[in-house]
């Protein structure tokens, strides 16, 4: 089972319903939604796939398969963007 | 605010002309408070902006030895730690030595958006002093003009750029000019501490006509133009409270870019320039904004000026 994590260094801030981060080593910026911030938010304890979907469908009025897709889609991209890592 | 609240004392004297022009407060850059050390993650947060050694010319040493306010005394220790470096010493007065200048072109020359915290720690200024400047009273030109954000925008900064040059070019042939009425041995720390006193006590008792017949013949013409550049900072400093006019239309672009446009004017904008321009909603202040996104090391300066030279933020009555 893969457990996902963030990368200690990065320096958010919230803004109303979006997050903000900065990658300082990349100086590149990177703007999250609500849904993906919340996704972040729950990384603040490394987690799997699952244990996310699972907290995604408690906090949101959604369909599995497409909680599990968007899930699944997040954290390719955050991991691509060097944002998450694989413990 | 008058600019005698920032030029520092040494120069009010020969610049009274200065002393009385009006510029706004700049609120948007507060070194007790560094919009650099908003995050505990900050690379700076030991050093703020101070990566920069400054070059004190010789009467401004001469200040700072003969000064006996107690509040200098952490400045007087640097400046004399500073004495005990040969190579940065000059009748001319301190500068940075080799190996710094060398450092900080390798530094400034890389390829990166921002500097390491070690990389800061290398730069940082020998008269900061655990967040303060232990010179400030006889601080060098660019300390007295630099500001990270300008209330002002760029006009702000067209005038604190304007004020640098002059600063910068009084110093230097106000150095020259009491290195040439000077003379006598440089050699040990007592003479150079004499010299330097001299130094200053020569600019102490400098006329203003002397010193616009010696140093600064044009005078009256930069002073006329910085004038007409704190008008324009005047009528251009951001207002209080700003928000999006409602018929601003928002698309987005996909791949992180937003299209903003209005009337016949239109500008693309990132996803997280826009994420935080959005916080402009008439009740948060300019100020609260900017530091939100200080938060996060970014600087809206540009983007804010732009955007109200397009009509696209407005001041929120």
């Amino acid at each position: 089972m893969t457990i996902y994590q963030r990368i200690p260094d990065l320096i958010t801030a919230a803004l109303d319903d979006d997050l903000v981060m900065l990658d300082i080593e990349k100086g590149k910026y990177f703007s999250l939604n609500p849904v993906a911030g919340s996704i972040w938010d729950l990384l603040e304890t490394p987690r799997s796939e699952a244990e996310l979907i699972a907290a995604l469908m408690e906090e949101y009025e959604v369909e599995s398969e497409q909680c599990t897709s968007e899930t699944q889609l997040f954290l390719a991209e955050m991991l691509k963007l060097g944002l998450i890592k694989t413990a | 605010m008058l600019l005698a609240t920032k030029i520092p004392i040494v120069y009010h004297h020969l610049l009274p002309a200065l002393l009385d022009i009006e510029i706004p407060e700049e609120r948007l850059a507060n070194c007790s408070d560094c919009n650099l050390c908003q995050t505990p993650k900050s690379p700076y947060l030991k050093a703020k902006c101070c990566n920069y050694h400054p070059v004190q010319p010789n009467f401004l040493v001469g200040a700072l030895l003969t000064d006996e306010d107690p509040g200098l005394a952490e400045g007087r220790k640097r400046i004399l730690e500073q004495l005990q470096c040969g190579e940065k010493v000059s009748k001319l007065g301190l500068k940075p030595d080799a190996a710094y200048s060398s450092n900080q072109n390798r530094i400034l020359t890389q390829d990166q958006a921002f500097q390491t915290r070690e990389e800061l720690e290398t730069q940082l200024c020998p008269y900061y002093d655990q967040g303060n400047c232990s010179v400030w009273k006889y601080r060098e030109h660019l300390c007295v003009t630099y500001f990270c954000s300008s209330i002002g925008g760029k006009n702000g900064h067209l005038f604190w750029r304007k004020l640098d040059a002059l600063l910068k070019t009084l110093e230097d042939q106000l150095a020259e000019y009491v290195g040439g009425q000077l003379k006598g041995s440089f050699d040990t720390l007592a003479e150079q501490l004499a010299y330097f006193k001299k130094s200053y006590d020569l600019v102490q008792n400098m006329s203003p006509e002397q010193f616009e017949k010696n140093i600064c013949e044009n005078l009256s013409e930069e002073i006329k133009q910085l004038k007409e550049l704190a008008l324009a900072f005047r009528q251009h400093a951001f207002p209080e409270y700003l928000s999006f006019p409602k018929e601003i239309e928002i698309q987005n672009l996909g791949d992180h870019k937003i299209l903003l446009r209005l009337d016949d004017k239109e500008t693309e904008i990132s996803a997280v320039v826009y994420s935080l321009l959005r916080l402009f909603d008439g009740k948060r202040s300019t100020s609260e904004v900017f530091r939100k996104a200080f938060s996060v090391l970014y600087n809206l300066n540009d983007s804010v000026d732009e955007l109200i030279g397009l009509g696209m933020l407005r001041e929120e009555l």
